[in-house]
């Protein structure tokens, strides 16, 4: 899975997701590189802002939080959904959008 | 009924929809055009043409071949699901994104339907749907009806938006409240005047309850449900903050895997990042 950074943001260690084309399909960088900070100055100078590298932390999401955070956002979440979750798939959709909730928190 | 006069003759006037788009359309109802014709009459408008190719290319179709030209969007992605981005495109550019309301946008509600579109798809996607081609348009589409307020009758929507944050319900009991009718019957009207597949059609008048009659379909069952997940995602924003409760039928149509929204999350949001930034600049 892949997170969207700024090129600024470019540490060593870093893997390209995916290849970065200029807007006339020449690859510029392929995927799977290992990012230096040599090629921050190469990307800014083709223009690029942006990349997608490869997100080691798939388990952020899993971030622990306190019993206070989330009460506050039980209070949210309460407001935007009125009703109560009938189903294992409902039950997930409130998970998601607790989780997105907390997440903006 | 001076409101919906207004829409209506809003509606019976509207914006011509880009050259490139009705050739399109003209093209691809003629048997006889070949490939390399409508390749052609795409890849003659650049800035279209630019934006199809960043489309097709994002990690939201899952072709991780490089699309260079039109021949091969038109290839891999099909004719419907490309000339459909070209519709996308071209309603986007057709209305102004940039009034001034506050609270809610017009680019607000573009934001939340290409969020809607994504999920669409991908709910589609993972039920296993063969043909998806309609998919991600009918998402994009489904709240057309806004826009119709947006563009014909502002101030009154303007009152409209200060009643979902006064009285603090959802847009489109506000919307009935002050203008008559709700979004779901304008994008209809708009919907019917445009003469879009009559499966479009439905969505718009039919994603608040999933519902055509009795009878629930794939698609509308996906949209209804995209809608909902676009809203728990904070996708853009559609006019309020509820997110509304499923019609229970849905769950019986779309047998989605267990585990299906904790999974697809974070790629509904990438996707939904990519597209919006592509499908909305200048």
């Amino acid at each position: 899975m892949s997170k969207l950074i700024s090129v600024d943001e470019i540490q060593d260690g870093m893997v390209l997701a995916e290849p970065i084309q200029n807007r006339f399909g020449h690859t510029l960088l392929g995927a799977n590189i290992k990012l230096e900070a040599k090629h921050v100055k190469f990307l800014k100078s083709c223009g690029i802002q942006t990349i997608y590298i490869v997100d080691e932390n798939e388990n952020s999401s899993n971030k622990q939080y306190d019993s206070e955070t989330l009460e506050k956002a039980k209070a949210i979440l309460s407001q935007r959904v009125t009703w109560r979750p009938k189903n294992d798939y409902e039950n997930e959709l409130i998970e998601i959008a607790t989780q997105q909730i907390l997440e903006k928190m | 009924m001076d409101v919906i006069k207004k829409i209506i003759e809003g509606v019976n006037n509207l914006p011509t929809l880009p050259t490139v788009y009705t050739n399109l359309s003209q093209a691809m109802e003629n048997p006889n055009t070949t490939k390399e014709e409508i390749a052609r009459i795409i890849s003659a408008d650049q800035a279209a043409t630019f934006k199809i190719l960043k489309v097709a290319n994002s990690p939201f179709y899952g072709l991780r071949g490089r699309i260079d030209t039109i021949t091969q969007a038109l290839l891999y992605l099909g004719f419907n699901e490309v000339k459909n981005i070209v519709f996308a495109l071209s309603i986007i550019n057709a209305f102004s994104k940039n009034k001034i309301f506050k609270k809610f946008k017009p680019l607000d509600l573009w934001a939340h339907s290409i969020g809607v579109g994504v999920a669409t798809r991908l709910i589609g996607a993972a039920v296993g749907e063969k043909n998806l081609e309609n998919y991600f348009l009918a998402g994009i589409f489904h709240d057309i009806g806004k826009l119709v307020f947006f563009e014909y009758v502002p101030n009154d929507y303007a009152k409209v938006i200060e009643l979902v944050e006064s009285k603090k319900i959802p847009i489109k009991d506000a919307e009935l409240e002050i203008l008559g009718l709700n979004h779901a019957r304008a994008g209809q009207l708009i919907a019917e005047k445009w003469k879009l597949p009559q499966s479009v059609v439905n969505i718009v008048s039919s994603h608040h309850t999933g519902l055509i009659g009795n009878n629930v379909n794939t698609l509308l069952a996906s949209v209804h449900l995209g809608d909902i997940v676009a809203r728990s995602l904070d996708l853009g924003y559609g006019g309020d903050n509820f997110i509304p409760e499923p019609n229970i039928k849905v769950w019986e149509i779309l047998k989605l895997p267990k585990g299906f929204f904790a999974s697809a999350r974070k790629k509904m949001k990438d996707d939904y990042e990519r597209l919006t930034k592509i499908m909305l600049s200048e």
